[in-house]
């Protein structure tokens, strides 16, 4: 059942990201896609979620540690990177336009 | 502070996030309002991690007693910094005209988190019900998180091989040849590909204790 929730928000997910990105001015493509790939990062919560939780109280190996914490790493320079990244393409759009 | 109450507060805060992230969005897709949608994104974000250190780091126990969930916090913290100083040095750095291939570095970035993620995650709670019996471990690793976890590394995979040969190609790098390749069938080599790993994922959704097959998938994507 958990799983036929998961499809519906999923499936709305579709339609609101259709919805937000229609007629969108073709000089905001690259800042748009950079940014959304910045929330993409949001997989930074799943990182965390590993390593606070089952990685860190469950005595184990060092390299499944290892390996989300390379995982956390990446992802923060995905959000990091790519919100800085947006923010200075739109600082030049609007430098252009004064 | 309750258990229950912490899962609400949780819950809520994750909601803001979301909210904040369509917002964002919204006003990223208007010349006027898009610097703004950025910054409101980037906030998102933040309460996004900050709901994650409550969610998955603070314990409560029966009698209300908060405790932290774990004694890595210096590495954790760690990995975080290191992650935003490499982002915001390689982003600030960065040319004018290299920006397209830094964002398909940084997407690619996102998508080998996230089929890491997926594994270890999968790696773990397969320890955790070692060696018991196919009714506990269907309900340590549910279908629907079973599906979750092969979906995640099967893009996750794609999105990190696909970003890296789109940066080769943006760069102008001669490994990657310019024109695209094919050959005889290659649409039907690639769609023979796709139908095996949807497969194997299938397989994995019903056999969880198989987690070779994850890396089998994760390696398949990545071609």
């Amino acid at each position: 059942m958990i799983l036929v929730y998961l499809i519906t928000v999923f499936a709305m997910a579709i339609f609101l990201g259709f919805e937000l990105i229609t007629k969108v001015p073709a000089t905001l493509h690259t800042p748009l896609m950079s940014g959304s790939n910045a929330i993409s990062g949001i997989t930074i919560v799943g990182a965390l979620g590993i390593l606070l939780t089952t990685v860190s109280t469950d005595d184990v190996a060092v390299w499944p540690f290892i390996l989300a914490a390379l995982a956390l790493f990446f992802a923060t320079v995905n959000v990091v990177g790519g919100f800085v990244v947006s923010h200075r393409m739109l600082a030049k759009f609007r430098g252009k336009k004064s | 502070m309750t258990m229950e109450f912490k899962n609400v507060l949780v819950a809520v805060i994750y909601l803001i996030s979301a909210i904040l992230f369509i917002i964002g969005i919204k006003r990223l897709s208007k010349p006027k309002t898009a610097t703004q949608g950025n910054q409101i994104g980037a906030i998102g974000m933040l309460v996004a991690v900050i709901a994650a250190f409550i969610d998955f780091g603070l314990v409560i126990d029966a009698s209300n007693n908060i405790t932290f969930a774990t004694s890595y916090w210096l590495y954790i913290l760690v990995a975080l910094l290191l992650g935003s100083v490499v982002g915001v040095i390689s982003a600030i750095k960065v040319q004018m005209t290299g920006m397209p291939q830094m964002v398909a570095i940084f997407n690619g970035l996102g998508g080998g988190a996230s089929f890491l993620v997926a594994g270890v995650y999968l790696i773990f709670e397969l320890s955790k019900v070692a060696g018991m019996s196919a009714e506990v471990i269907n309900t340590a690793l549910p279908v629907n998180v079973m599906v979750a976890t092969g979906l995640s590394g099967l893009i996750g995979a794609v999105t990190l091989s696909g970003s890296f040969i789109a940066y080769a190609k943006l760069q102008g790098l001669k490994i990657i040849p310019d024109k695209p390749v094919s050959f005889k069938f290659d649409l039907v080599l690639k769609l023979v590909l796709l139908a095996g790993l949807l497969a194997l994922s299938g397989v994995l959704v019903v056999e969880p204790t198989m987690v070779n097959l994850y890396w089998i998938i994760v390696a398949g994507g990545l071609c």
